[in-house]
């Protein structure tokens, strides 16, 4: 079973009981729709709009977490805490987000291409 | 009013010897068909005519003043369904002079209106009958 | 079941759409915002929506609140699905009377556990009136009345038979079992109805109906009754007597209008006072 700090296999697979397809579909909406969301962010902190820094922190948190990509979710909590309690969200804190997103998402593309490949389920 | 003459509406049916009467038939929509007939008293036709023309109605004036009558009805009519995005077609009036004058039947419920109306001076009648048929119907 | 799930998030939807499906065999309608969800229970009945807090144009707070303030959308169960865990976010939930608070990430055997331990009943068509006042007895549309009355049944059964057939029932029980085997438009609800009450023959019959209209007509001796009847979840009443011009007279109202006449005043409603107009 694949568990790493990117996603975890075992959360996508006991979502959709095994099946391949609902798999991949998952994948594929992640896929789309993340990095657009991370897009939003980073322009949101170059417009300095906090309040939808938060809110696109917020949504890419729920999103990953269908994935049960621990590490990028917790990147996203950090930054609404910064957030809320007033401090500066740095470039740092986005950069961070946008690196563990390429890195969630290669992950889990090469694993939903391995189930197709291998007719394995991980 | 009509033709200018003062006319008011009826709430109970009345009785009428008819002199004379017109009627128009109106498609509407292809669906319906409606009858429409103004039935007049020879009082009541004199009256409008001595105040359209100012002068005793000849024969010829009685009937082209009944045919203006229900002519004005289906104009009112038609106006009314197109308002209300229906299609009407309408034939011409065919008017009928009664040598002996003719009791007005009833008009079932479920099949059309008759609407009585009076000149408000003279008490003279006149009457409007609406009889609807289905056209799929046959 | 019919569910609405709202969520700006397509793998969410995605998610959730899948576990409701397979898991629970509800029929799940996706909706992207608060605007459209409100839209989309507008248009149809749902027995639950589940709803995402944090989203764009209209928050899921404000989607409760709206909700929460309409007449025909208040009782709908709410579940919320969101990664919200501050306190003082709950307790506002709470104040709005929501039936579960779900947790993100979602993991589908506690998602489906907790969906199916809330024991959400299919909710009762109350649609608008609008749905209902077109229902009619006709010739070809039977209709149901229950009254332990013999004399008023067979005075009913009389008067009313020439408009369209009538099923007789001689309580509330045996009416809902007629019904559940063969529904009908109309149902005359009378007196002595034996063991089961108006209220719950009312509830008993939109149950049967599910999405399908039923209009409830409650035959009533007087003003009281007939505010009580409206009060138990009927759509209309009619008038108790056994004098029959006064009997047609109220009856009339709930028989589908027939000739020629009925179809050119549902053509142009108006048509009479416009030829009355043309001479008056």
């Amino acid at each position: 079973m694949t568990m790493t700090r990117e996603f975890d296999a075992g959360l996508v697979l006991s979502a959709f009981d095994g099946e391949v397809s609902d798999v991949k579909a998952l994948v594929v909406l992640v896929s789309a729709s993340i990095p657009a969301y991370v897009a939003d962010l980073r322009a949101a902190r170059t417009a300095g709009d906090t309040k939808k820094m938060a809110f696109m922190a917020h949504t890419i948190g729920g999103a990953v977490g269908n994935v049960g990509a621990v590490r990028l979710a917790g990147l996203t909590r950090e930054l609404q805490e910064m957030v809320r309690g007033g401090v500066p969200v740095t470039n740092e804190a986005i950069v961070a987000i946008e690196k563990a997103t390429g890195e969630m998402l290669t992950s889990i593309t090469a694993w939903a291409d391995s189930l197709g490949l291998s007719g394995e389920q991980a | 009013m009509m033709l200018g003459a003062e006319t008011e509406l009826l709430q109970e049916p009345g009785t009428m010897s008819v002199a004379l009467q017109s009627t128009i038939t109106i498609e509407l929509d292809e669906r319906v068909a409606v009858a429409a007939t103004v039935h007049v008293t020879e009082a009541f036709v004199d009256e409008v005519n001595g105040i359209l023309l100012g002068h005793d109605s000849t024969d010829a004036e009685r009937l082209a003043t009944t045919a203006e009558m229900v002519s004005r009805v289906v104009r009112r009519l038609r106006a009314h369904a197109s308002e209300n995005g229906c299609q009407s077609v309408c034939t011409l009036p065919a008017t009928i002079t009664h040598g002996t004058f003719q009791l007005l039947e009833a008009v079932g419920e479920d099949c059309g209106f008759l609407l009585w109306f009076r000149r408000r001076e003279s008490k003279a009648l006149c009457a409007l009958s609406l009889v609807v048929t289905l056209l799929d119907e046959g | 079941m019919n569910v609405l799930i709202c969520d700006d998030d397509a793998s969410t939807r995605f998610v959730l759409r899948r576990i409701l499906a397979q898991n629970l065999g509800w029929n799940v309608v996706e909706s992207g915002d608060g605007v459209d969800a409100l839209a989309q229970l507008s248009r149809r009945r749902f027995d639950l929506l589940l709803l995402d807090l944090e989203m764009p144009a209209l928050s899921g707070f404000e989607v409760l609140e709206v909700l929460r303030e309409s007449e025909s959308l208040r009782e709908i169960p709410v579940v919320i699905v969101s990664q919200e865990r501050r306190p003082e976010v709950i307790m506002r939930l709470r104040e709005q009377h929501v039936a579960g608070y779900l947790l993100k990430p979602i993991h589908a055997e506690q998602v489906a556990d907790r969906l199916a331990n809330l024991r959400l009943k299919p909710r009762v068509h109350t649609g608008p009136r609008g749905d209902i006042s077109n229902l009619h007895l006709s010739r070809g549309a039977p209709s149901i009345l229950v009254d332990g009355n013999l004399d008023y049944r067979q005075f009913f059964l009389a008067e009313a038979e020439r408009f369209g057939p009538v099923r007789v029932a001689e309580s509330a029980a045996s009416a809902v079992a007629q019904f559940r085997k063969s529904p009908v438009d109309v149902v005359f609800i009378g007196t002595q109805l034996g063991v089961m009450n108006v209220e719950t023959m009312v509830r008993k019959l939109r149950e049967a109906a599910g999405d399908r209209p039923v209009r409830v007509v409650c035959i009533v001796n007087d003003a009281k009754a007939k505010e009580e009847a409206a009060r138990l979840g009927c759509d209309d009443t009619m008038a108790r007597t056994m004098v029959p011009s006064v009997f047609t007279s109220e009856f009339r109202r709930f028989v589908k209008p027939s000739g020629p006449v009925a179809v050119l005043q549902q053509m142009l409603p108006e048509f009479k006072n416009a030829a009355m107009r043309s001479i008056d």
